[in-house]
């Protein structure tokens, strides 16, 4: 099996099954059939494979910093009659599991510490997983070869639990409850908000330059 | 030319092409995943998960989402009530979005999702294209239904002042997620592909 | 930027890039695609069981009537049966008469029993009456409706709602009494019943009569006290201060101070006279009388009296009907009238008092200040018949009859009778129930000061005066020798001797004073004598001094002694 993919790929639409060739020069290919977006072509320069693989491992460290910040740090603080009270996400579920809410606390807890934070780390691990191959796979080593579990595992895990990641929406919320309070007491916005929304950025733009049906390919077909 | 047509496969997650294998249970040879040219039993999930969110959408906008204690009085907030005083106490955007999050986003999940089921199951051969799209529409609008749940989540979590103020999530909210986790369920199950089978046939 | 590609047909057999897909049985011992279905009966299942527990839990709907509307909000207002919430106000709208409003409430289900024919519905708002603060709470939470349930057998779902809360539950035992007043006073519903001072009961309204002459009270006395209310028991008011100026002093009486700002009612049955079993307890309704003080209630009706007359020369001023007729302090009767006849024999206006005495000396109303009260089972001086008291016979031993005043401060007089040994030998004529009187008692105290006067004039002072003298000469002499015996003592016996010195010095000049005045002044005298008492106690301690150490007079006391 080559390196990467050839060019003029077949490629099925998930949502109307029609058999697609995309060519290498697409660069938002559509299905022919419902125009359903399908992921673009990988590059073909394999010194551009890697230099993305290395920018998004960069953006990655820095978005796992920011999430870090975003889960420890307060997203809000109230203040009202003299009585303070500020909640970060960790202290949010906690504060629910305590007052008695466990489904409401674990909704929250999956979708906005244990999904991000998988996913995040997830990714990282992929893409660790995926450079060395790459590295390995130039130095000369046997092919076909089979990936490691784990790198497999870890793709598995970012692609599941990207779907389950909300943190766009817990922005939004952030900004409605704040403005539903701030009419009764003060509010203070708390960095993890700042600290989210950095988040959501960077990993966004790492999706758009990794997404994993792009890190598939680079993984060898295993053996049965 | 459709796939299933060619006797190939598609790998859902890792979207490798492959030739079909004359046996039941097939998996992808280079992530390992189980592989079918249609998702499995998918009008069959759908319809039930379909229908427990319709059976708990009752009781989602009946039941109070939301108890609000300032002082010395209570207010239980069902989520159109909450909608109600938001709007009158004059921030009616919010009140907007909240509406939108919260009732249109849901009704139009149970309800596409319950046509597109329907005109599978009935065969209906029109319009795929349109169809398709009510698809993509409610997979990428489905996840901010949970906006009202994370607010509630938010307030019941931050507002605890005592006698000063006090917020309480209600069993409302918990019925409510449920709607909601489940429709997103159902829309991941359905398989639009099978829109098309009904038009290529 | 979109790029549809068409698709090639791509003919049999498929280009040998694409892979196939590798065969991998897994068993299931479940079918997931049948599996599933659980969640929707789950689910159905979970609303089902809401909706019947909730069907399950809902009361009965009911109406109330009011007449306003005040305090009561829909959705939040609820109903509560001794304090427990059994339903809540969901609906308050106009009554089609557009005389009232009607209030449409659920109930919870285990209110069902309390919908019956007699239950009550009242507002529970804050209030401050019969004596008691009441619902301040709902000040703050919002006013509710109390229900009250009734006793009967018939259930029903539309009632009409009290305008002020029902003072009583239903369930508190007990009797109503009815009392017949000639003024309500500072009573209202709620008001207090004390028996001894202790809270028994309380008013439950008030009627005036169709004439309006009198009003009819209701009043409600509770269980175990209503047994103790006999055919024999007395009411009175027992409102506010009871300040009495009367022949006995000034009183003051106030059951407590709820009846001090909201008025009450007292009863007692008082002992029976005649000896026998004990009247039963008055049945539910009986009808009294309600008194205006203690002692008009106390007053027995059933006293034989007799009348009598005393004729005062002298001014009646501050004699009252109803005054006390006191025989050497006892009460046996009370002035009935106080009239003005011209007495052409004598030219001058008389005043005959028209005096109610008791037959019995057992009978008397209430015992002097301090003794025990007279009765029948006593130590044997039962019943002794006035008649005799107030015989001829006593006249002629120098019984009279005399006003006089019970307190100087208030003016208040009463007819005092008495013997008087010094008129025993006054003729005088009386008819048939008649007091001769005696000259009032404003005579006497000047009568007495005469008397004082003259014993102390009788006090021989001069000779007093001489003796005394003589006395304190000797004293003088005394201290002298003990002066030059205090020369040779210790200096710390010196200034106590001195302090005996001055001492008796003083008591000296006084007496002397005392001497040369010779006046009775008893101030001065008790002032001497005073100085003479330190003066003795000095030279006591002089001697016990002496006791103890009698070299001291020649040594001086010892210091290891300790003392001054």
């Amino acid at each position: 099996m080559s390196l990467v993919p050839e060019p003029g790929a077949l490629a099925g639409c998930p949502v109307c099954d029609a058999l697609n060739r995309v060519p290498s020069t697409a660069r938002q290919p559509r299905c022919w059939r419902c125009a359903e977006p399908l992921a673009p072509p990988l590059p073909a320069a394999s010194h551009v494979l890697t230099a993305r693989l290395q920018a998004v491992t960069a953006l990655l460290c820095v978005a796992w910093v920011c999430l870090i910040a975003a889960q420890l740090f307060p997203l809000v603080a109230l203040e009202l009659q003299g009585q303070h009270n500020a909640v970060s996400l960790g202290s949010a579920v906690a504060a629910l599991w305590g007052e008695g809410r466990l489904p409401l606390a674990a909704a929250l807890a999956v979708t906005l510490v244990v999904a991000p934070l998988g996913e995040a780390a997830a990714m990282v691990v992929a893409l660790i997983g995926l450079q060395a191959r790459q590295r390995r796979l130039r130095e000369g080593a046997m092919q076909p070869m089979a990936s490691p579990r784990w790198l497999i595992a870890s793709l598995h895990v970012w692609q599941a639990l990207r779907h389950w990641n909300l943190t766009e929406v817990l922005i939004l919320a952030a900004g409605i409850s704040l403005v539903k309070l701030g009419q009764v007491a003060t509010l203070v916005i708390g960095p993890a908000l700042v600290a989210l929304m950095a988040f959501m950025a960077l990993r966004l733009a790492a999706l758009r330059m990794l997404p994993p049906e792009h890190a598939w390919p680079l993984v060898g077909l295993r053996t049965a | 030319m459709t796939l299933r047509g060619q006797g190939l496969l598609q790998c859902a997650a890792c979207q490798l092409v492959m030739r079909a294998a004359p046996a039941d249970e097939l998996r992808c040879p280079r992530c390992g995943t189980p592989v079918a040219q249609r998702v499995r039993g998918s009008l069959g999930t759908t319809s039930a998960l379909l229908i427990a969110a319709l059976a708990l959408y009752v009781p989602s906008n009946t039941l109070p989402i939301m108890a609000t204690r300032s002082g010395f009085e209570t207010r239980n907030d069902t989520i159109l009530t909450g909608i109600v005083e938001l709007w009158h106490s004059g921030s009616w955007p919010l009140a907007l979005i909240v509406f939108l999050a919260s009732v249109l986003i849901p009704l139009l999940k149970l309800g596409v999702l319950g046509y597109l089921v329907l005109s599978v199951k009935f065969r209906l051969k029109h319009e795929a294209a349109a169809r398709t799209r009510l698809y993509r529409l409610i997979e990428a609008v489905g996840r901010w239904s949970m906006l009202d749940v994370f607010v509630v989540g938010l307030l019941a979590a931050l507002v605890q002042l005592g006698p000063a103020a006090e917020v309480q999530a209600g069993p409302g909210v918990v019925a409510f997620g449920a709607v909601v986790w489940l429709t997103l369920w159902a829309t991941r199950s359905f398989d639009p592909r099978l829109i098309w089978d009904e038009a290529d046939d | 930027m979109t790029e549809e590609v068409r698709a090639e047909a791509v003919p049999a057999p498929a280009p040998p890039e694409i892979p196939t897909a590798v065969e991998a049985p897994r068993p299931h011992w479940w079918s997931g695609a049948n599996a599933i279905w659980l969640l929707p009966l789950l689910a159905v299942g979970v609303v089902v069981w809401l909706a019947v527990a909730d069907w399950l839990q809902s009361g009965p709907t009911i109406t109330i009537r009011f007449r306003n509307a005040e305090g009561l909000e829909a959705g939040k207002t609820r109903i509560k049966y001794r304090d427990v919430d059994v339903g809540v106000v969901k609906q308050v709208r106009l009554a089609p008469d557009r005389k009232g409003v009607v209030v449409v409430a659920e109930m919870a289900a285990d209110a069902r029993p309390l919908l019956v024919d007699d239950t009550r519905l009242w507002v529970v708002r804050a209030r401050l009456t019969g004596g008691e603060v009441s619902g301040l709470s709902t000040l703050l939470s919002g006013s509710y409706i109390g229900i009250d349930g009734g006793a009967s057998d018939t259930s029903r779902r539309e009632f009409v709602g009290l305008e002020t809360q029902p003072v009583l539950t239903s369930d508190e035992s007990g009797r109503e009494f009815m009392l017949n007043a000639s003024t309500l006073g500072s009573l209202e519903v709620g008001s207090p019943i004390f028996l001894r001072r202790v809270r028994v009961g309380q008013v439950l309204g008030a009627d005036l009569a169709p004439d309006g002459r009198s009003l009819a009270l209701r009043i409600f006395i509770r269980a175990p006290h209503d047994r103790l209310v006999t055919a024999n028991t007395r009411f009175w008011h027992a409102s506010g201060l009871d300040v009495s100026v009367d022949a006995g002093g000034v009183r003051l009486r106030t059951e407590s101070l709820v009846a001090v700002l909201v008025g009450g009612i007292s009863f007692e049955t008082p002992l029976a006279a005649a000896p026998g079993p004990a009247p039963p307890p008055a049945a539910a309704g009986a009808g009294f009388t309600l008194f205006e003080t203690q002692a008009a209630a106390l007053r027995r009706a059933d006293w034989q009296t007799i009348e009598y007359t005393a004729t005062f020369a002298d001014s009646v001023r501050g004699l009252a009907v109803g005054a006390p007729v006191e025989f050497k302090g006892f009460v046996i009767g009370e002035v009935a009238a106080v009239d003005i006849v011209f007495d052409e024999k004598i030219s001058r206006f008389v005043f005959p008092v028209r005096l109610r005495i008791y037959r019995d000396l057992a009978d008397t109303a209430a015992p002097p200040r301090g003794a025990p009260a007279a009765s029948s089972s006593g130590s044997g001086n039962g019943r002794f018949p006035l008649e005799q008291l107030l015989s001829a016979r006593a006249v002629s031993r120098g019984l009279r009859a005399q006003l006089r005043n019970s307190s100087l401060l208030t003016g208040q007089r009463y007819v005092a009778i008495d013997f008087f040994p010094e008129l025993r030998d006054e003729k005088v004529t009386v008819a048939a129930n008649e007091i001769p009187t005696a000259r009032d008692s404003f005579g006497e105290v000047e009568a007495s000061v005469a008397r004082i006067v003259k014993r102390l004039e009788a006090v021989p002072f001069d000779q007093l005066a001489g003796d005394l003298q003589r006395t304190l000469a000797n004293l003088d002499r005394a201290v002298t020798a003990t002066e030059q015996t205090a020369k040779r003592f210790d200096a710390e016996l010196i200034p106590s001797a001195r302090q005996v010195l001055d001492d008796a010095r003083r008591a000296i000049q006084d007496a002397r004073t005392l001497a040369a005045q010779s006046e009775p002044l008893p101030q001065q005298v008790g002032a001497a004598l005073r100085d003479v008492g330190r003066a003795a106690d000095a030279l006591r301690d002089l001697a016990e001094t002496l006791e103890r150490q009698p070299e001291a007079l020649l040594r001086g006391k010892r210091a290891t002694e300790g003392n001054r």
